[in-house]
């Protein structure tokens, strides 16, 4: 039934931060191949930044995946706020050390310095939504990156943390820093179809016009997860028109109207 | 939950309001043009009726000032035969009692009153005095052409015998040789009485000159002074009307005073032809 690629299309934009749901974008996957290199250098941190939405935490998702098989990498998408559990999950995931009671910065440190790794296999921790750890923890890793036994690539908002990490004595410690933005209208493009094909929903992706897009861009500007919520809630649409009322809706091309009111239920537009 | 029914409401009352400053703006740019248009056209209508109503207005008062005129005239006829004689006995009053050069108002028997509404140039007496032979010509041409009637008025020495000669000479040119112009001379009479304009009053006296009516071209030319003594043709009309009556000193006495007054070259020609016996 058609109906059943209307919610096919629509499944394959549930925002979820999945390296499967990753699509390659030539701007995007030249980021990415920067990243994975830097990674490789022995550097102390990486600095990964931008705006909500940008792909910050599949980027992160996507360098676990591709990295963990070949290097020692550990990925933390949810921030350990609590200090203590901070330093006793890294020694139990990192150095196998699984201490009990409780495990100060101190103590960390003497097992973080009695680990043999060699400069070029020194483990990477990923740190998603470093924003959310307080400065006093931000100092902390600090050193430990100064320790050089742990890479870390912490990915943050462009908020006020952002000010934390460009004083001076971070700045000295960053080999690199990477801002993802958004995507441009033609790179929208290819995202939306590269996700259609690749879910194996032609009919639907053959559906979007470059007016579609422009509109899309327009509404969302080029941001991914916008762009998500806005897709799905579209072919939520189109799964209703169908069902209800087909005769209103052209299958063979994608409604601007239908946008229009997809971006007022996602609240792009305050109607 | 995805309401649709809900969102396509929603959607409506967007686009509304987003088409509505698109709206507002396109409709009264419209309303602009509309209005200036409409203004224009009816300005522009008002203006081409005004100007019919102009037009009509003038054609109605010219058929009007034709119909006063066309009546105007019948009465004039009717009227100018009991007015001359009463103008050649002033007339003969003012040629008695006045050895002065310049004509005093009192002489003059104006049934009007003396105000000067127009004055229009007198360009035109140029053209007549073109048309018009020079003193030379003109005084063999009187020889020539003029009736002897004339010649026979200037040397009458009784004043009733000058007056019945001039009512001759005045009526009988008018009458029966230049009939067809009588009724300009009273077209123009009827004009100079409503407005005393001097240069009427000339181009009557021209007018009479020509037609050898030398007691009215002597009236009409001593009026003509009164409005306005510095016309110089008024002053020659004057003497020549004097000479053609037989006052030849008084006409040389008159030119004198007049060249010395004006230092004319016309007047001092006229006098020289005078005092040569070129003109008679």
């Amino acid at each position: 039934m058609r109906s059943n690629i209307f919610l096919n299309s629509k499944n394959t934009f549930i925002d979820t931060v999945s390296a499967e749901n990753y699509v390659h974008l030539d701007e995007v996957s030249i980021i990415y191949q920067s990243l994975k290199e830097s990674v490789k250098k022995p550097l102390k941190l990486i600095l990964l930044y931008g705006k909500p939405g940008t792909g910050k935490s599949m980027f992160l998702t996507k360098l676990y995946q591709d990295l963990s098989s070949i290097h020692k990498i550990f990925f933390y998408s949810t921030p350990i706020v609590d200090e203590t559990e901070f330093y006793k999950i890294l020694a139990c995931d990192i150095f196998d050390v699984n201490y009990k009671g409780e495990l100060n910065f101190t103590q960390f440190v003497s097992i973080v310095n009695q680990s043999s790794h060699e400069e070029m296999n020194v483990p990477v921790v990923l740190l998603d939504e470093a924003q959310l750890y307080s400065d006093t923890l931000m100092e902390k890793i600090r050193l430990l990156s100064d320790t050089r036994k742990i890479k870390f690539v912490i990915s943050l908002h462009k908020t006020e943390k952002e000010d934390l990490i460009a004083k001076e004595h971070f700045q000295t410690r960053i080999w690199e820093t990477i801002e993802l933005k958004n995507s441009s209208s033609a790179e929208l493009k290819i995202y939306i179809q590269k996700k259609l094909l690749k879910a194996n929903c032609f009919d639907s992706a053959n559906m979007f016009q470059d007016k579609n897009i422009d509109l899309i861009y327009k509404l969302t500007k080029g941001n991914y997860r916008n762009t998500n919520k806005l897709i799905y809630t579209l072919f939520d649409i189109y799964s209703w028109y169908y069902t209800n009322n087909p005769n209103k809706i052209n299958t063979n091309q994608i409604s601007n109207k239908l946008i229009e009111m997809s971006a007022i239920q996602t609240g792009l537009i305050h109607a | 939950m995805l309401d649709v029914p809900v969102l396509e409401k929603r959607w409506l009352s967007y686009k509304i309001k987003s088409y509505l400053p698109h709206i507002v703006i396109f409709m009264s740019i419209s309303i602009i043009i509309f209005v200036v248009s409409f203004v224009m056209f009816f300005r522009s209508q008002s203006e081409n009726s005004k100007n019919t109503e102009r037009i009509s207005q003038i054609q109605a008062q010219q058929t009007s000032s034709i119909e006063k005129r066309s009546n105007a005239e019948k009465e004039n006829i009717l009227s100018t035969k009991q007015e001359f004689p009463l103008v050649n006995s002033s007339e003969t009053k003012v040629v008695n009692s006045n050895n002065t050069v310049y004509p005093t108002p009192e002489s003059i028997d104006t049934p009007q009153n003396h105000s000067v509404i127009l004055k229009p140039s007198f360009d035109f007496i140029k053209n007549i005095n073109r048309n018009a032979l020079p003193y030379n010509s003109n005084s063999e041409k009187q020889k020539n052409d003029t009736t002897e009637k004339s010649l026979q008025n200037v040397h009458l020495k009784d004043q009733e015998e000058i007056n019945k000669k001039v009512e001759i000479v005045a009526t009988e040119p008018i009458a029966i040789e230049k009939g067809v112009t009588q009724g300009d001379i009273e077209h123009v009479l009827k004009r100079f009485k409503q407005n005393n304009n001097p240069a009427l009053s000339l181009f009557i006296a021209q007018k009479y000159y020509d037609r050898g009516d030398y007691n009215n071209a002597y009236n009409y030319a001593l009026m003509t002074n009164e409005l306005n003594n510095n016309i110089e043709d008024s002053w020659l009309i004057f003497t020549k009307s004097l000479i053609k009556m037989g006052k030849k000193d008084k006409a040389i006495k008159t030119l004198r005073h007049y060249i010395e007054y004006s230092n004319s070259q016309k007047a001092s020609l006229l006098l020289e032809n005078i005092l040569s016996g070129k003109f008679q």
